[in-house]
């Protein structure tokens, strides 16, 4: 440790959480560094415009890091269910996915770099419903959050007027709101041709709310409908935090972004009390930074390994875990899409990721098999060119490959959903001490299976997915895909619950350790449930944005 | 330097990673299965001089102008020209020699697999060379190779299974070269009706159906 440095509040992580802190408190006068794990990716150096983008890796799968070391693991594999074996993903052209009875090890998506996973998500800017937040009083599962609607959202209109989110605000099963700071996106061809299913049965297929421009906006220019939001959106349209939040942070001229520093360890004085964290920086050196407050925004996977990795005397079961419940109720997302042909050229590869949603299910029916929200929506994901129609979906080779590449080429549109998990003490991230990183410190490992409720809804959203393509008109159903035998997550949360009881979560409803009052968890590992199918950004932001204001009221009040 | 982390250090350099480990076994596998394939075809190191047609000319950094004209024959099978382009006419050879030539795992695959084609070509059709087949044939062949079934000529092969999993990859691999060749060239996007690369140009006309 060759340098002592000194800062006011240490950032660890500049995604959805930490970026909206940086800028709050910058803006209000603090000194603040943030620490972030990954590189600054430079928008001009995304491949959306070469000649060979489609199979250019994306950028933000770090090869050279994994090939170096282990991101995560995980626990022992899951027997899958054989009565849900209609689940089990397949495509026409290449049969099933996994062969196998144990479903895939999970998968979880993250991205580092300044601006975190939101470098590489599609932009989808929901607030959450207020029943959302309220499942255990509405409906008997899970756990009510402290917070409800009414105390977020004021923030999310104050992020979504920074942010200029494109909407459309008379959605009929959320609360009344004001009009988004920006107009809808218009529906793409194939939302249209798709949403006659909707229509058919009786399901409302609405324009959904990105946080991507419809107007230029500080600079930015509106977006030109390329589809690649997920590769980096080499026009800034999409509201990526590093084109956002961390700009406008950084040029309050409080706030220093330091990329490629990784934390080790937070540590604490004598008192108990957050004094600063140990970091590698670019060189690999060993460094140590003292802050009068740190704010961890690492997300729920490497947030989580951080504390579990923060042992002292104090907290021998990882820093303000007394409760033990730091690293518990892990929620993946469920996620199910079903890929259907259309006699029609629909130009699907062209528009935005997801331009469209129905949130008909998002409220819980009480009548059904199981419990929890589920959202609706339209997307063409991968199907973005003739490369990736050739590989995923079009049959064998010769002649009838290339007619079907003529015939239907722009023709394939994905109908998904996306359902909650309820959470479950028994899934966990946890430290496996028998893995090292390439900075040798320990990796997190992620331990998830599936429940009966959760079967029950992967059940509903395929068969559902599939109605909607049918009565659409769909040719033929070419590929499903579920969470049933793969586990991809792409929005994990809930490792670090938020709660009034300390025995019973780990931080208050300001997202403040119960147990360490200058140690604050911002990210989407306080969440205690996961929205229904929405996406888990803009409360992340608005949470992010609250906790920001009470980190100043304690520090003017002599508290912090 | 403690010694615990030197300790340290040395188990992190012999740990494998998952991904490592399947991709040295799959390697180790391979060349384990290319060894009895190799050698069966090293009687057969041919001379084709006076094949059909005429052997196609490049400054090939990987293949010779036989192994080319070979690839480029069965590229154009698996993306045939018909009315629009097909993988002749988009040069997809010239792109997987590139693609090999910076790599050395996959070259010693299609080295066995070009011998194969001829080998069976000769054996079973009485031909010296995989280019003197008729149209049908050919396909026979490639077929043969992508459903890893070989033709009756092995049935006595105590390498029967080896020998078609590594024809079968073979032919996975150049299927893969050559749409990723063809599909990020003009002439793949032409047939499609694709305009190219999302960026700078966009999409604005998204909304209305064609």
């Amino acid at each position: 440790m060759n340098r002592n440095e000194e800062t006011d509040i240490c950032i660890i992580g500049s995604g959805a959480g930490g970026a909206v802190v940086a800028y709050a408190l910058g803006k209000a006068g603090f000194s603040v560094i943030v620490l972030e794990a990954g590189p600054r990716y430079k928008p001009s150096d995304y491949h959306t415009n070469k000649k060979k983008w489609e199979q250019l890796p994306n950028p933000f799968e770090n090869k050279k890091e994994q090939k170096q070391k282990y991101l995560y693991t995980y626990g022992t594999a899951e027997k899958l269910d054989t009565g849900y074996n209609h689940l089990k993903s397949k495509t026409k052209a290449h049969g099933l996915y996994n062969n196998t009875e144990w479903r895939m090890p999970p998968s979880v998506k993250r991205v580092k770099g300044i601006g975190g996973s939101t470098l590489h998500y599609q932009a989808e800017a929901h607030r959450f419903s207020p029943h959302s937040f309220k499942m255990k009083s509405l409906y008997d599962v899970a756990e009510d959050w402290p917070i409800g609607y009414k105390d977020l959202e004021s923030y999310y209109e104050k992020i979504e007027n920074i942010l200029g989110v494109s909407g459309f605000h008379n959605n009929p099963f959320k609360p009344l709101r004001k009009p988004f700071p920006n107009p809808p996106h218009k529906l793409s061809c194939a939302s249209k041709r798709v949403k006659k299913g909707f229509d058919k049965l009786g399901l409302h297929l609405m324009q959904n709310s990105l946080n991507i421009l419809s107007k230029p906006k500080n600079g930015r220019p509106a977006c030109n409908y390329c589809n690649g939001c997920h590769l980096g959106c080499k026009m800034r349209a999409k509201g990526s935090m590093d084109v956002t939040f961390i700009k406008e942070a950084e040029s309050t001229g409080n706030v220093e972004i330091r990329p490629n520093s990784v934390v080790r360890e937070i540590t604490i004085d004598k008192q108990g009390r957050v004094d600063g964290v140990i970091f590698f920086d670019v060189q690999k050196q060993e460094r140590r930074l003292r802050a009068k407050a740190v704010v961890l925004s690492g997300g729920a996977l490497e947030s989580t390994r951080l504390l579990l990795n923060s042992k002292s005397f104090l907290f021998p079961d990882g820093l303000g875990n007394s409760s033990g419940m730091i690293g518990r109720n892990f929620m993946e997302t469920l996620v199910c899409s079903v890929t259907a042909l259309f006699n029609e050229q629909l130009n699907s590869y062209k528009g935005l990721q997801i331009d469209s949603r129905a949130w008909d299910f998002n409220l819980p029916k009480k009548n059904k098999s199981f419990l929890g929200g589920i959202t609706f929506g339209v997307t063409a994901l991968d199907l973005l060119g003739p490369l990736s129609y050739a590989k995923l979906i079009a049959p064998g080779w010769g002649a009838d490959h290339k007619s079907f590449m003529k015939k239907y080429f722009g023709h394939a549109v994905n109908v998904f959903a996306v359902g909650d998990q309820l959470p479950h003490t028994d899934n966990t991230i946890t430290i496996d001490p028998y893995v090292i990183d390439y900075y040798d410190i320990p990796v997190a490992k992620v331990t998830t299976r599936l429940r009966k409720n959760d079967l029950e809804i992967l059940s509903f959203m395929a068969k559902k997915c599939r109605e909607i393509a049918e009565s659409a008109g769909a040719v033929e159903i070419i590929r499903e895909f579920s969470s049933y035998d793969l586990s991809l997550i792409t929005h994990a949360s809930g490792t670090c619950r938020m709660g009034n009881n300390p025995k019973k979560s780990v931080i208050n409803s300001f997202c403040q350790s119960h147990d360490v009052k200058n140690l604050f968890v911002i990210d989407s590992s306080c969440f205690v449930t996961d929205g229904g199918g929405d996406g888990p950004s803009l409360t992340i932001h608005a949470i992010a944005l609250r906790a920001s204001e009470y980190i100043m009221d304690q520090v003017q009040k002599g508290l912090l | 330097m403690t010694m615990e982390k030197i300790l340290k250090k040395l188990k992190s350099s012999f740990m494998v990673t998952r991904r490592k480990f399947l991709a040295s076994f799959f390697i180790a596998f391979l060349s384990y299965l290319m060894k009895p394939v190799n050698h069966a075809y090293s009687i057969f190191e041919g001379n084709h001089t006076g094949v059909s047609g005429k052997l196609i000319k490049g400054d090939f950094k990987f293949f010779t102008s036989y192994q080319a004209t070979v690839v480029e024959e069965v590229a154009s099978l698996i993306i045939p020209s018909d009315e629009s382009a097909g993988a002749k006419e988009a040069g997809v050879v010239f792109e997987i020699d590139h693609v090999l030539s910076s790599t050395d795992k996959e070259g010693k695959l299609y080295a066995t697999g070009l011998k194969w084609l001829d080998y069976t070509a000769l054996k079973n059709y009485k031909k010296r060379s995989f280019l003197d087949l008729s149209y049908d044939k050919k396909i026979e062949i490639l077929k043969m190779a992508g459903y890893g079934k070989l033709p009756d000529i092995y049935d006595k092969s105590p390498r029967k299974k080896t020998t078609a999993e590594v024809i079968r990859i073979f032919f996975e691999l150049i299927k893969q070269h050559s749409f990723d060749a063809f599909y990020t060239s003009p002439a793949g996007w032409k047939f499609t009706e694709y305009q190219g690369p999302p960026q700078w140009s966009g999409n604005n006309d998204y909304h209305t159906c064609p």
